[in-house]
């Protein structure tokens, strides 16, 4: 067995030999307990603790030694699980019913087995055992109607759950289910809950509770409840009770409370805790109720609460001193603080959870509304919206208020609204009016008045004055503009506040003040709504005295109550003339005292000034014109149709709609003889206005039909050709227009003839122009192109249209003489174009031209307005075999004036595009770009890695390699190449003499030539230690062929000598890079003398003079020969070898 | 003489000699590989002589004319099948400019790249620019000259721009190596 199973066992047999004592007291009623003296007593009741017996046991085992009668005798006890018996149970029911009585029975006792839901034949022996003990007969076993009322007899039963319907004959009595028990109470404490009670009304009738009979029960003493009170809620419904030998009570005869038919009400006893009761333990049970209905049959007395165990402990503390108003005499109105308090919390925080204040002044309950508990200024809880039987309670128990230590004000603002001549006196009146918890022992405190005991009040009462009237402008009275001659305008609007009692206000006087004009026609006053008295004009110019409506008794202010006073009337002078536009009115009211008497009093109250509406401006229908905010200033070509040549903005004023009858576009000379067909359009609709002006005149007037409600808005475009005569300039168009106010007919009239407040947009009559320039960008470098190249980028133009699109239909490529021969079609690509282009083929002139021409004809290349369109140049290359020629530079020129045609927006055609040079434009404008020079075959140059890059004396040592190919199409010969040596300044190479060069294509064999040096420091012979470097030019004795399609490599070699300490380094590179084509010519010319400084570091030629160069390659007819410009991949740095020593 | 032999003789020649006529030419053998998904039905189209009488029969006198220059020494074969295939191209007989082209890449395939360079140009033509772009790389790795190059990156900035960008960065630096690594 384990520690935990005998454990439970010891507190089994503990529990039902606590069961079995309580069974045998009340089977045997103690006469002589009463002998017994409270110690004594108390010694048992103790033991039945420290056994752990529960409240009931023991409060029915004191009832039994103090000579009470134990309300429960041997009754089972749920546990204060709710046991529902609506039926007899018997041997084979089943059910919760049967498992609850099994519960209850095995609580108490009587049966051992666990609940099972099914009454056999354990439960039935021990129901038997029950009946026996509690003296229902026959103990037979049966659970009938008896053993029920003797079952809720023991407090067996429970409420019913709220919201559950509330069945039975007559009032209900219970338990609540929340009841307090065990609680620990704290001595000294406030308002402890002792025990809470349900009552539920199932007639339909309320029931008014008018005693509850009760006693206090527990080891406590009747002095333990020092003031022990009634509450519904937070809402003391009783002063405290006298005890007297545990019993006490709570009368009274108009109702205690009030049970609402079907409803129900559970009330508590609370109760102030005397100092020093620690130990004690304390309850209550209601042992009577008196009401003026019926107790239900099953309602059975007493009904126990549970016991709360006192302790000690140091409690918080709450003093309070009274400083509000005290025997002051308050005007009646809003905002009146009717009481206020210092209040000190001291030793713990402390949280608000209700208080209640009572009137005790003479006032009625309806004399003080909208009653607002403020705790440092700050408001708390809701407005309690008047006094009911005095009082008022805030209840914050939903969310209290938490209070730290140290002094809070609390303070009760209310509207005094009635009760002129009367007092008001609010009070705390007592400590249980205030629950405010110690937050740390989470029990009421026990508050005090600082000054004396309780109530903490005014020391004299407070008096309110007489009646009063007050007005102010209502917040939302009009303040926008009112149309010229509108009728029935609402012009102001007022709040007329009675208070001290109901007030009878005979007349008012309404005054109108007016900037213009003489009083108002046709005023009306209306009193929340309805018109009272008359309608008259109110008159007078210049008057402020007004003029007077009288209403007899049909006006009056309720005392508390917002009355609101309009002021209607006719936007015209008393002699029904309109007011102007612009002018303002204001509507005032005022109240003079011997137009009033208080209802109760029959005193007059104090006069009102007058108070003033809000100032109305009075504006006619209008409209204004403004440029259309969409449409900016535009430039438009002479000649283009359907122009849009301004754009406005018509806006209606807020007060009503304008129909615009007519609409006039005003134009200067100038302007209107550079336009036709002029006409409106509804911006939104395209809809047209009026008619087509076909000619046009300085003043062209639009008849127009058509309404722009109150702050709408319309806009309209103008819209005519530009002739194409039209001078350029500029050209803006005026408009102005006339209307109606869509409600009052007025005049109304926008825009201007002349002045800038009809000016729309800046429409600028200009030329259109096509420019073009070479597209750098695009535009390729000057490059060597294989002849028999098809599509080679020879040139990149950019068009620049300004003010109109252009379509460019036709257009002429002119390629220069030199190359003309060497292209045999051109195409042209570009957006808008196919994608593959468009190709012509160029025209060679049967006479000896600067220009062979491509001309392009039925193009749709469209420039769009004030954008760029580039157009790209390629061109198809023959093979030197078809026609082209090696060393022909092909560039690409477009024609600026012949064989061109563009058209614009307009339709007019033009034949000249214009340039920057006013004349042809070249892909080669651009230094370095836009030429193709044609190659039969092309020498390319490489530098493959050198087999080390360690720098090392002695012969022979390879300073550089280099490979030249030849393209398939045809064998390459060169015959000059110049290396660029550089080095640290201590090596030395050796003498040009000693300088190699080897064609290590497939073998190492020495290429026979001659070495020279342009380098004047190394004195023609040698590469000194002290240089850092030279030209080395190598001319080989016979020129080198490349076949087509090979490659050929060579090695440079020379003898290096004198390393020295630190870094050695030679680097050699093929870098003296022609920047210009020469023209195919002879080997000398090309090549140069032998050594020269500037020769071209690679003289080429592509065998492009096929027979000469084959009879003699540098003889003086072979015209194939070219320097080293475009030459790939030149500059090239050949060897770059170092040693660090 | 041995009749037999002269019969045999004369055998061989009349082999050799149909063997000439109707056997594989191997110059025709190379062909540039289509791409997947790529297709021409059609290999017409407007050429720059196209409906032009007068241009058209000159570029068909100049075809006649280049074919007999085969042997001449004067101009290598490669050149000559790329200037044929040239006036099929003014023409606009795409398929016969292919299969010229086609002709001087089975001469050089590797170290010469006007062939692929024109390749790529027709192909582009007629969409195929997977292919278009094969044989503009081609082109650039037998011959990595500016021309080429040129064509290359102008090609990828249509098609391929994303690239484009890359090769243009790798031209500008001066890769001399015939690849660009995009």
């Amino acid at each position: 067995m384990s520690i935990t199973t005998k454990a439970t066992t010891k507190v089994a047999s503990v529990a039902i030999g606590l069961a079995l004592a309580t069974s045998m007291l009340s089977l045997a009623p103690m006469a002589h307990a009463a002998a017994l003296t409270n110690a004594q007593v108390q010694s048992i009741l103790s033991l039945l603790t420290s056994f752990g017996a529960d409240a009931a046991t023991i409060a029915n085992v004191q009832a039994s030694l103090t000579g009470g009668t134990p309300s429960v005798p041997s009754t089972p006890s749920t546990g204060g699980s709710s046991c529902s018996f609506s039926r007899d149970l018997t041997v084979g029911s089943t059910g919760a019913d049967v498992t609850c009585l099994q519960n209850a029975l095995k609580a108490a006792g009587y049966l051992s087995a666990n609940a099972t839901g099914y009454f056999g034949a354990l439960t039935q022996a021990g129901v038997v055992k029950w009946q026996t003990a509690a003296g229902v007969t026959p103990a037979a076993g049966y659970f009938g109607a008896k053993s029920r009322a003797a079952f809720n007899v023991g407090g067996g039963s429970t409420p019913s759950n709220p919201g559950a319907p509330i069945t039975g004959n007559g009032l209900k009595v219970m338990l609540a289910s929340d009841s307090p028990n065990g609680t620990a109470l704290v001595a000294e404490q406030a308002i402890g809950e002792l025990a809470k009670f349900t009552f539920s009304n199932p007639t339909g009738s309320a029931i008014r509770v008018t005693n509850l009979a009760l006693k206090r029960t527990g080891t406590s003493a009747d002095s333990t409840l020092t003031n022990v009170y009634l509450y519904q809620g937070a809402m003391r419904l009783t002063d405290a009770a006298g005890i007297s030998n545990s019993a006490f009570s709570f009368n009274d005869a108009s109702g205690l409370f009030t049970v609402p038919a079907g409803g129900m009400v559970t009330v508590s006893v609370r109760s102030d805790i005397l100092a020093g009761s620690s130990g004690q333990q304390v309850g209550v049970q209601l042992v009577s109720v008196a009401s003026n209905g019926t107790l239900d049959s099953s309602a059975s007395f007493p009904i126990n609460g549970g016991l709360q165990t006192i302790s000690s402990a140091s409690m918080g503390t709450v003093v309070i001193t009274y400083t509000g108003p005290s025997n002051a005499t308050e005007n009646p109105g809003t905002e009146v603080r009717v009481w206020e308090g210092s209040t000190v919390i001291g030793t713990h925080a402390a949280r608000l959870e209700s208080i209640t204040f009572e009137n005790r002044g003479t006032s009625d309950d309806n004399d003080i509304t909208n009653l607002r508990l403020y705790v440092d200024g700050a408001q708390v809880g809701s407005s309690v919206a008047q006094l009911t039987d005095s009082k008022a309670t805030f209840d914050l128990t939903a969310s209290p208020l938490r209070m730290e230590t140290g002094t809070r004000i609390i303070k009760v603002m209310a509207d005094l609204v009635g009760g002129s001549g009367e007092t008001y006196d609010i009070q705390l009146r007592r400590a249980a009016d205030l629950r405010i918890v110690d937050v740390e022992l989470n029990q009421p405190v026990l508050a005090t008045d600082n000054d004396a005991s309780f109530p903490v009040s005014a020391g004299t009462a407070n008096n309110i004055a007489g009646a009063t009237l007050s007005v102010v402008k209502a917040t939302n009275s009009p303040s926008t503009n009112v149309s010229v001659g509108a009728s029935n305008v609402k012009w102001s609007s007022f709040e007329f506040r009675a208070a001290g009692e109901d007030v009878k206000i005979e007349a008012i006087t309404v005054d109108v003040d007016t900037t213009e004009g003489d009083g108002m026609n046709n005023v009306k006053v209306f009193v929340n709504g309805v018109q009272v008295g008359s309608t008259r004009d109110v008159g007078g110019e210049n008057s402020e005295t007004g003029t007077e409506f009288t209403f007899g008794s049909s006006f009056i202010a309720k005392q508390g109550a917002i009355t609101v006073v309009d002021i209607y009337g006719d936007a015209k002078e008393a002699g029904d003339t309109n007011y102007a536009s612009g002018a303002t009115v204001e509507v005032g009211v005022s109240v003079a005292t011997g137009d009033t008497e208080g209802m109760d009093s029959g005193d007059a109250v104090s006069s009102v000034s007058e108070v003033e509406g809000n100032q109305i401006s009075m504006t006619a229908a209008g409209t204004t014109l403004s440029k259309a905010s969409g449409y900016g200033n535009q430039t438009v070509i002479a000649g283009t149709n359907n122009v849009k040549l301004g754009s406005f903005t018509l806006s209606a004023g807020s007060t009503e709609g304008v129909n615009v009858n007519t609409i006039t576009v005003t134009l200067s000379s100038d302007e209107s003889a550079s336009v036709t067909d002029l006409m409106l359009k509804d911006s939104s609709t395209g809809a047209q206005i009026g008619s087509t002006k076909a000619s046009v005149s300085t003043s062209n007037s639009f008849s127009s039909n058509f309404t722009i409600s109150a702050s709408g808005t319309k806009t309209i475009d103008i819209y005519g050709n530009i002739k194409s005569s039209a001078n350029a300039g500029s050209w803006i168009a005026n408009v102005n227009g006339s209307g109606t106010g869509a409600t009052t007919a007025t005049s109304v009239s926008f825009g201007h003839a002349t002045d800038s407040t009809g000016s729309l947009q800046t429409i600028t009559v200009g030329s259109a122009t096509l420019s073009v320039n070479v597209n750098a960008g695009s535009t390729p470098d000057s490059a060597n192109a294989i002849a028999g190249s098809s599509m080679v980028k020879v040139g990149s133009f950019r068009f620049t249209s300004q003010y109109s699109a252009f379509t460019i239909d036709k257009l002429a490529v002119k390629i220069p003489n030199g190359g003309a021969t060497s292209v045999s079609a051109v195409i042209l690509k570009g957006n808008g174009l196919p994608t593959e282009g468009v190709s012509a083929a160029i025209a060679l002139p049967s006479t000896v031209q600067s220009y062979a021409t491509a001309t392009f004809t039925g193009l749709t290349f469209a420039v769009p307005a004030d954008q760029n369109k580039d157009l790209d140049v390629y061109v198809n290359i023959p093979t030197i075999a078809s026609g082209a020629t090696s060393g022909a530079a092909i560039s690409a020129v477009l024609d600026f004036n012949n064989e061109f045609s563009a058209k614009d927006s307009s339709g007019t055609a033009s034949t000249t595009m214009t340039t920057s040079t006013s004349g042809d434009i070249a892909s080669n404008d651009v230094t370095g770009k836009g030429t193709t020079y044609v190659r039969k075959s092309i020498a390319t140059l490489a530098a493959p890695a050198a087999a080390s890059a360690t720098l090392a004396a002695g012969t022979d040592q390879v300073l550089g390699k280099f490979t030249v190919a030849a393209d398939a199409a045809g064998d390459i010969d060169w015959g000059q190449v110049v290396f660029t040596v550089t080095k640290t300044t201590s090596v030395t190479i050796g003498d040009t003499s000693t300088v190699k060069l080897y064609d290590v294509t497939s073998a190492s064999t020495q290429v026979g030539g001659t070495f020279a040096t342009s380098t004047a420091t190394q004195g023609g012979e040698s590469f000194v230690g002290s240089s850092t470097g030279g030209s080395l030019h190598f001319r080989p004795t016979t020129v080198q062929t490349v076949a087509a399609g090979s490659t050929r490599s060579y090695e440079l070699r020379g003898t290096v000598a004198a390393l020295a300490s630190g870094s050695n380094n030679v680097s050699v590179s093929i870098a003296a890079v022609k920047t210009s084509a020469s023209a195919n010519a002879i080997f000398s010319t090309i090549a140069g003398t032998l050594g020269t400084a500037g020769n071209t570091s690679f003289a080429w030629s592509d065998w492009s003079d096929p027979t000469d160069h084959a009879s003699s390659a540098t003889g003086s007819s072979t015209t194939d020969w070219t320097n080293d410009y475009l030459v790939k991949t030149l500059p090239l740095t050949v060897g770059s070898r170092s040693v660090n020593i | 003489m041995n009749k037999n032999l002269i019969f045999g003789a004369f055998a061989l020649v009349l082999l050799a000699l149909v063997w000439w006529k109707f056997g594989p030419d191997p110059i025709s053998d190379f062909t540039i590989p289509m791409a997947e998904g790529e297709a021409v039905s059609s290999w017409n189209y407007q050429g720059t002589y196209t409906g032009n009488v007068e241009f058209e029969a000159r570029a068909h006198a100049e075809i006649e004319r280049l074919e007999k220059l085969f042997g001449s020494k004067e101009f290598t074969d490669y050149v000559l099948y790329v200037s044929i295939a040239n006036q099929y191209g003014l023409l606009g007989n795409g398929e016969k400019e292919l299969e010229y082209l086609q002709k001087a890449l089975a001469f050089d395939s590797e170290n010469t790249g006007l062939a692929w360079y024109n390749a790529g140009i027709l192909f582009e033509r007629f969409g195929a620019n997977k292919t278009a772009r094969y044989a503009f790389e081609h082109a650039v790795a037998a011959q990595p000259i500016g021309q080429y190059r040129l064509a290359l990156v102008e090609f990828l900035k249509r098609h391929y721009p994303g690239d484009a960008a890359i090769a243009e960065q790798e031209d500008a630096a001066g890769s001399s190596d015939g690849e660009i690594s995009y």
